[in-house]
């Protein structure tokens, strides 16, 4: 207890050193103390050391103790090791754990911790700092040596590796039996429960080494707070979770609320959409429904207009009677009549058109020439045409529609189409010029797709009609062809169908009008479409289009507006149809040439331009022929033109010169005077001078020739080598419209004067200026006059006077067959088509004769079936008038039994040439009759008498029954005649 | 020849007013036509016989549609019959109600077949005034000296 002392203390947050000199005084109650504060980091002591004088508070009794025990604990063990004793004050409180160590034999060091802060520490480690209030705790090294009882109301004895906890009772005194435990400190994780005073506390041992000192510390933890602290922490995890879930039923919610909203507005929408769907249909239905109407309303009140067009035409007729024959009041009236039968064409047109629209529009197939309908059109037109000052041309381009002019179709409907583009192309028209261009060709797989865009209802009905009647006219020409030429070797079969065939005729309607704006190509052709700027104040329903490509399209073509080249005014509508053609020149094979002259002639294809009865016709276009019926008169002709139409200058100039004829065409009146006169020259050259030379001076007049198809030059020189110039025929063809006519006649006179060569002269006089200027005497006799335009069979005519196409060579033949043509020319176009059908039947063998006067059925038995006296007596009379010889019987029943009869009495001659059956009878009706007569018929040879049918219904159920034709009640005089014509085409 | 004159063409119009009315059509026309010197009452004759039928298809038609149950192909087939009557002399107006008469027929429709009939009666007695004024006419004519305006 003597000498130094030296200490370091941390109270709170500062240290300081405590140290006396215990030396200076011997009685250990003098010692002074001197407390200096220590800097942390450095360890030195700084500021005044002051002196301490209430160590009282230092527990002087602490230290004193504890340097006792590190004395004599150092001084008697002397030896190194770890010492650690807890000492306890007297208090109680603050107890510390404490080492001592020897330094010196009089110096000892000494360490203590203040037990509490151990204890945190522990704690700390052991719980987490929580609840450290409720915790309490024991200490004690493990060899029983030093105890802190940290445990109120317990006893702690700790004994090696066990500790037992005894509880006291409040006295302080064990209460034995009652509390009391052992617990083997092995660090075990759950401790025993020991009773302490009522309360039951949770006992844990554990064993720590505290700086190498072996120590034990006893954890109690009052139960039920643990417990409580679980349950409190259970009860926050349960919230927790309670939380958690609310949250997801939550959002599990929301999604479901929001999917069904989702869904509830999809039905919504659809329930709308459905609804104005529905909507939707009843308004199209109301519209169809309305549209529907309006049709039927339409074609009612297009039959009312159809009856009183009757009623006009019924007028016309009538008044025909009251004029004299030849006035003007009567072409008047022929014209007006024709006016009425279009303007009822139009009207069925119309009619036709709700037709169209249902899908129930039927082709009439007839047969009929192509090109006089072409020409019967253009001619219509003609007239209208030229008041505005328009020229309308038709076109033969290559010649090959009068090749194929021959054809099997619906001719009112392609007249209706035709006649439509051009009452269009004139109504649009105000200058220039309107070509109407005709080819056939080939059907190609363009036209064959354009047939597909149509309907395919009508596209399938009108294939299997195409299909059956080429089939039907593929054996009728074969037919024919055997009558003709018996003997004929098989593989003429092969050229009877290239004969009849279905070909794609192409038209194009060229003008040079208004034109139609790009953007419209197509709207036009729409129903009550018309092109605004274009129409204004011209009037018209916007309907014909319409028609005229349903038609088009019906007819298994199409129609479009062909684009023009830039510059060009007008609009060119282009259209094609199929139809069956007969070409009307089979291709001569080798064996076949010699019958070629005899057989085209006997088939006389082309009416109106058989008329010349010479060896070829002038449709034999195809080279070969051509070559082959010019190589006997060699002598080439010579056209000179001055027409003042550049168009139908050019196109009747290509015309010819595509058959390998010489054309020289004259723009203006003045250049006349110079071709005719190098013509001239030329003929008055030839008879003299020889011929080479001329051949190259006519290569170089008409350079065109060398391109002339088929025609080789050498063999053009050839001939020209051989020929006799002075035969050419020279043909001048003027049109009055291109210069005074005066003039003109001046020039053609004078070159006809002195020319040694055959000239023929074609006035072209469609205003009549000829007659006007000139005297009539004035005029050759020879010279035609033409009034018409000069296209078509008229063209023709003309050309047939050249001697390669027909006309002699002879001046007496000339005139004959000039004569022939101006006769021709002056009669009305009416009675040209006449003319030309009692041509055809003639041609075919038929004695028929139609005319004012004529009894085409003269002397023809007719056999007439009917139960109804008055139809029995209008038919009589009908048939009467016609010239035939009359039986009448009342039912089926009887005219069968007359025509077995008859069969039996005379069998070699027929009964009857015709029967004329109506189909509702008592008794036995038409079928059943004829299906009767046919039956007998059997039993001879070679028997059949037409049966013509007359049903009130347009049903086609007479042909299944083996009758020849049907005739719709009432009978008409020309549709009787049409069917006997129609008949005897078939048997013949 | 004034007087002539003017009844010619007082019958000119009467004829006019009659296809102007749809009384007639064309076929009356063909009927005129068929007309000539070997047979100058030919129109006349038509008709009358025409008149004859009618009547007694009208009184067939009457009766079968009187009856309790209607015996609806008959009918048809007079309907039928009269039609044709009509049509061959030109007589559209009854024809044309000779076609909504067999439509009834083929709905079976008693009102409306009835109701036709009642049409077809007054078509028809309509026409034969009318027809014969016409034929009063063309006697008059003729017997003033004229010529029959059909000729």
């Amino acid at each position: 207890m003597e000498g130094l002392s030296f200490s370091y203390y941390r109270d709170h947050l500062e240290t300081f050193s405590i140290f006396s000199n215990s030396s200076s005084s011997s009685s250990s109650n003098n010692i002074t103390y001197y407390i200096q504060l220590i800097d942390q980091d450095t360890g030195e002591a700084y500021g005044e050391p002051t002196k301490y004088n209430n160590y009282s508070s230092i527990n002087q009794n602490l230290i004193l103790e504890a340097l006792e025990f590190s004395y004599s604990y150092a001084f008697n063990t002397t030896s190194l090791g770890t010492n650690w004793t807890i000492i306890i004050d007297d208090n109680g409180h603050n107890p510390l754990f404490l080492n001592s160590e020897r330094v010196t034999r009089t110096s000892v060091l000494s360490l203590g911790f203040s037990v509490t802060t151990i204890t945190d520490f522990v704690l700390a480690h052991e719980n987490n700092g929580d609840n450290r209030s409720l915790i309490s705790m024991a200490w004690g090294t493990k060899d029983g040596g030093a105890i802190v009882q940290g445990i109120p109301n317990t006893h702690l004895v700790i004994s090696n590796d066990t500790v037992s906890l005894q509880a006291l009772d409040q006295n302080g005194n064990p209460n034995n039996g009652v509390g009391g435990t052992t617990i083997p400190c092995n660090n075990e994780r759950f401790g025993s429960g020991l009773n302490i005073q009522n309360t039951e506390y949770l006992i844990h041992c554990s064993t720590i080494d505290i700086m190498g000192t072996e120590s034990v510390y006893v954890v109690a933890i009052p139960k039920n707070e643990l417990l409580s602290f679980d349950h409190h922490q259970q009860q926050l995890y349960k919230k927790k979770g309670l939380a958690l879930l609310i949250v997801m039923i939550f959002m599990i919610l929301i999604a479901l609320l929001s999917f069904l909203s989702m869904n509830a507005r999809n039905a919504k929408r659809e329930m709308r959409l459905r609804a104005s769907l529905l909507k939707q249909m009843e308004a199209t239905q109301q519209a169809e429904r309305k549209n529907m109407n309006k049709t039927h309303a339409f074609a009612a009140a297009n039959h009312d207009v159809r009856a009183s067009l009757a009623g006009l035409t019924a007028l016309i007729d009538m008044s025909f009677d009251l004029v004299d024959n030849g006035s003007e009041l009567e072409t008047n009236l022929k014209q007006m009549k024709g006016c009425t039968q279009d303007l009822l064409g139009l009207v069925n047109s119309i009619l036709d058109t709700s037709k169209i629209e249902a899908g129930k529009m039927q082709l009439e197939e007839e047969e009929f020439d192509l090109s006089i309908l072409l020409e019967d059109v253009v001619d219509l037109y003609y007239p209208m045409a030229s008041n505005k000052g328009v020229d309308l041309i038709l076109d033969p381009c290559d010649g090959s529609i009068i090749r194929y002019s021959r054809v099997k179709g619906d001719r009112g409907r392609l007249k209706q189409v035709l006649c439509n583009l051009l009452s269009n192309a004139v109504k649009f028209t105000n200058e220039g010029h309107i070509a109407v261009r005709a080819r056939a060709q080939k059907p190609t797989s363009l036209h064959n797709s354009l047939m597909g865009s149509s309907s395919s209802g009508e596209k399938h009905g009108g294939f299997m009609e195409r299909l059956s009647s080429w089939l039907f006219w593929k054996k009728s020409s074969e037919e024919a062809g055997g009558d003709h030429h018996e003997g004929e070797s098989m593989s003429d079969s092969t050229q009877q169908t290239e004969a009849c065939c279905v070909m794609d005729f192409i038209f194009e309607v060229d003008d040079t009008g208004k034109g139609i704006p790009k953007e419209n190509y197509k709207s036009v052709f729409e129903n009550y479409v018309q092109v605004k700027e274009t129409a204004l104040g011209l009037g018209g329903t916007g309907l014909g289009l319409g028609i005229v490509q349903s038609l088009v399209r019906l007819m298994h073509g199409d129609i479009e507006i062909s684009e023009k080249d830039l510059g060009e005014k007008g609009t060119c509508f282009t259209f094609n149809v199929l139809l069956n053609a007969y070409n009307t020149i089979t291709n001569p094979t080798p064996k076949e040439e010699e019958e070629q002259q005899q057989g085209s002639n006997e088939k006389g294809p082309l009416p109106t331009l058989q008329t010349c009865s010479s060896g070829s016709s002038i449709c034999s276009i195809s080279p070969r022929f051509r070559i082959r019926g010019s190589s006997p008169k060699p002598e080439p002709s010579r056209v000179v033109m001055l027409i003042a139409d550049e168009y139908r200058r050019k196109a009747t100039q290509r015309f010819m010169e595509s058959l390998g004829i010489k054309v020289m065409a004259a723009k203006r009146w003045q250049d006349l005077f110079h071709v005719l006169k190098k013509i001239k020259q030329r003929c008055l050259n030839s008879s003299s001078q020889s011929s080479s030379s001329h051949g190259s001076e006519y290569l170089s007049v008409s350079s065109t020739l060398s391109r002339s198809r088929g025609l080789p030059l050498s063999s053009m020189d050839g001939n020209f080598d051989e020929l006799n110039l002075s035969d050419g025929l020279v043909l001048v063809v003027v049109d009055t419209n291109a210069g005074p006519v005066f003039e003109l006649w001046k020039m053609v006179s004078n070159f006809k004067r002195g020319l040694c060569n055959p000239c023929q002269i074609v006035w072209l006089d469609k205003k009549k200026m000829l007659l006007k200027d000139l005297d009539r005497n004035m005029l050759d006799q020879k010279d035609i006059v033409l009034m018409k335009p000069f296209h078509g069979s008229r063209l023709f005519q003309v050309m047939r006077l050249l001697p390669e196409f027909g006309g002699g060579s002879s001046r007496s033949h000339n005139s004959r067959s000039g004569k022939s043509l101006r006769d021709w020319n002056s009669s009305s176009r009416c009675h040209s088509y006449h003319e030309g059908e009692r041509k055809g039947e003639n041609d075919g063998g038929e004695i028929i004769q139609e005319g004012e006067d004529a009894k085409p059925l003269s002397e023809k038995k007719i056999l007439v079936v009917d139960d109804n006296p008055l139809m029995r007596m209008i038919a009589l009379r009908t048939l009467i008038q016609l010239g035939a010889v009359i039986e009448q019987c009342e039912n089926g029943e009887a005219a069968v039994k007359l025509v077995g009869d008859g069969l039996i009495k005379d069998f070699p001659n027929l009964p009857y040439d015709y029967i004329l059956m109506d189909c509702q009878m008592p008794e036995m009706d038409g079928f059943e009759a004829t299906r009767e007569i046919r039956k007998i018929e059997k039993r001879y040879e070679n028997v059949r008498i037409p049966i013509i049918a007359l049903t009130a219904e347009t049903d086609k159920m007479s042909i299944d029954a083996g009758m020849d034709f049907h005739l719709e009640k009432p009978i008409k005089r020309q549709n009787f005649l049409a069917a006997i014509r129609y008949i005897n085409a078939k048997h013949s | 020849m004034d007087v002539v004159t003017q009844m010619q063409r007082q019958l000119l119009q009467y004829t006019s007013s009659l296809f102007k009315e749809g009384f007639l059509d064309d076929q009356f026309n063909q009927l005129q036509q068929l007309q000539d010197e070997s047979n100058p009452e030919f129109v006349v004759e038509v008709v009358t016989l025409f008149f004859e039928d009618a009547e007694r298809l009208l009184n067939e038609l009457s009766k079968s549609l009187e009856q309790e149950s209607i015996h609806f192909r008959r009918v048809d087939a007079h309907v039928h019959q009269l039609k044709g009557s009509s049509s061959s002399i030109g007589a559209q107006r009854v024809q044309r109600v000779c076609i909504a008469f067999r439509n009834f027929c083929e709905q079976q429709n008693v009102e409306g077949c009835l109701k036709s009939l009642q049409e077809i009666k007054q078509e028809y007695s309509l026409v034969k005034t009318k027809l014969e004024t016409l034929f009063k006419m063309e006697k008059q004519l003729f017997a003033a000296g004229g010529s029959s305006v059909s000729r």
